[in-house]
């Protein structure tokens, strides 16, 4: 089973049946190539489509733009608000204005080979798992072991740790006023001094899940990296890069609480002639019962808690995962994840220091703290040039 | 020779299937034509709809909603 591919896009034939005035006429980008699009499209006020969809981590870019969009309290949308996640409805709020509705989440969670853990000593049963790896420390030493016991490292690059406990802070790059508040911020501080942790120890690999993934893919498949802490929708990465490993995944609550990586939101831009029947078009596709069935046909994970009482996330086991019911554990954290802001300039920033720190990761004559610091610097400067 | 002065049929067939051509578009890239008047089949809207896909996932670091 592939995951995550081709979500919404299987259901727009069902509504074009069920609404014969109305065809929607799906156009597929590059996640890159359709940010651009639509921004330059916002920038040039000509261009856009009547329907776009937006990543979370480039949502704020185009929200600060609010009457560039609709308002979809106008057609009735505080109505739909209690279908959906708290946190997630409000990501798409500028004020009172709610400009999008929400599609998928991500909650996270920490996959992890439930044998080499075995092998190990460690415990492997997600319940124990979680029990007894709850803070980041005792992820660290429970490395240490499994790197002596078995030769694997716990992390496939000391930044994926870095992401994590990033994703776990009240606040990420910005502050409510676009302000970059790296340097005082006390969970970035954390998040680096994890990765140096990590790194020194030697319990992570140095692979380039950016730009080397066949590497990175292989060495997945081959039993050389132990976890995978990522997002619901990552359980369809490791069973496409690692079949050969069928049966010795599991996943478990990642410690010190859970984070959301990705999901996207439909907005309308200002520009349609035809407002009210993208509206109808959105509220439909993104319905409980719609997100249920998208759920269904690719594993996306639904921002509607009403359908998680599903057979599907309360009973049904993953073969390649031991069996385990994951639906129940994505379902259970997806309600602890906290609002966070990224700001319009979040992905500028973090692309350089995630590309910086790979160099770093990769060259280990390179002082990880100078080095870290010295991007927030390129950052700073490309955020005064912009 | 004199020009007649009216349009022959077969002038008028090339125009019409001219203004039919141009009617349809090129079905390149939609950032070209939208915003411009929807376009419509009958009496039926078509709404067009931006989606990404792909990439990010192959990348890891962002799901894949599409």
């Amino acid at each position: 089973m592939v995951l995550a591919r081709g979500g919404l896009r299987k259901i727009i034939p069902e509504f074009n049946r069920l609404n014969p005035g109305i065809e929607v006429v799906p156009q597929i980008y590059k996640w890159e190539d359709a940010h651009k699009k639509l921004l330059t499209a916002m920038s040039a006020g000509s261009g856009a489509p009547d329907i776009a969809m937006v990543d979370i981590s480039q949502l704020d870019q185009f929200l600060k733009y609010p009457d560039k969009f609709y308002d979809l309290n106008e057609f009735g949308a505080q109505e739909l608000a209690g279908d959906y996640l708290e946190w997630k409805w409000k990501q798409s709020m500028v004020g009172d204005k709610q400009l999008a509705l929400p599609t998928d989440i991500g909650p996270m969670v920490l996959y992890y080979r439930a044998d080499l853990f075995e092998q190990a000593g460690l415990p492997s049963e997600p319940e124990e798992v979680a029990a007894q790896i709850q803070n980041w420390d005792q992820f660290l030493e429970a490395g240490k072991v499994l790197k002596e016991k078995t030769g694997a490292d716990i992390l496939s690059n000391p930044y994926e740790l870095y992401g994590a406990i990033r994703d776990q802070g009240d606040q990420l790059y910005f502050d409510e006023e676009d302000r970059l508040i790296i340097e005082e911020n006390p969970q970035i501080k954390k998040a680096l001094s994890y990765y140096i942790k990590a790194r020194e120890m030697g319990i992570a690999g140095a692979y380039d899940q950016k730009n080397a993934l066949p590497e990175y893919s292989a060495a997945l498949n081959s039993g050389k990296i132990a976890t995978y802490i990522s997002a619901a929708w990552g359980r369809g990465h490791v069973e496409t890069r690692a079949p050969d490993t069928k049966g010795k995944w599991r996943a478990a609550k990642i410690p010190e609480g859970t984070g959301n990586m990705g999901g996207s939101f439909l907005l309308i831009p200002k520009e349609t002639k035809h407002a009210k029947e993208a509206y109808k078009a959105i509220s439909w596709l993104l319905a409980p019962e719609q997100q249920l069935e998208v759920a269904k046909l690719t594993g996306n994970f639904p921002s509607t808690p009403s359908v998680y009482g599903d057979e599907l996330f309360t009973n049904q086991g993953f073969e390649f995962w031991g069996g385990q019911k994951l639906g129940v554990l994505f379902a259970e954290v997806a309600k602890d994840v906290k609002v966070q802001r990224k700001g319009p300039n979040y992905q500028t920033v973090e692309d350089i220091i995630s590309d910086g720190m790979q160099a770093v990761t990769v060259d280990k004559s390179k002082d990880p703290e100078t080095e870290f610091w010295a991007l927030v610097e390129k950052a700073k400067t490309k955020l005064q040039n912009k | 020779m004199k020009r007649s002065g009216r349009r022959k049929p077969w002038m008028l067939a090339i125009l019409v299937m001219a203004l039919l051509l141009s009617a349809c578009g090129s079905g390149g890239d939609p950032a070209d034509s939208a915003g411009a008047e929807p376009e419509k089949s009958g009496e039926k809207v078509k709404l067009q709809m931006w989606f990404w896909q792909g990439a990010a996932f192959e990348k890891l670091f962002r799901s894949s909603t599409g």
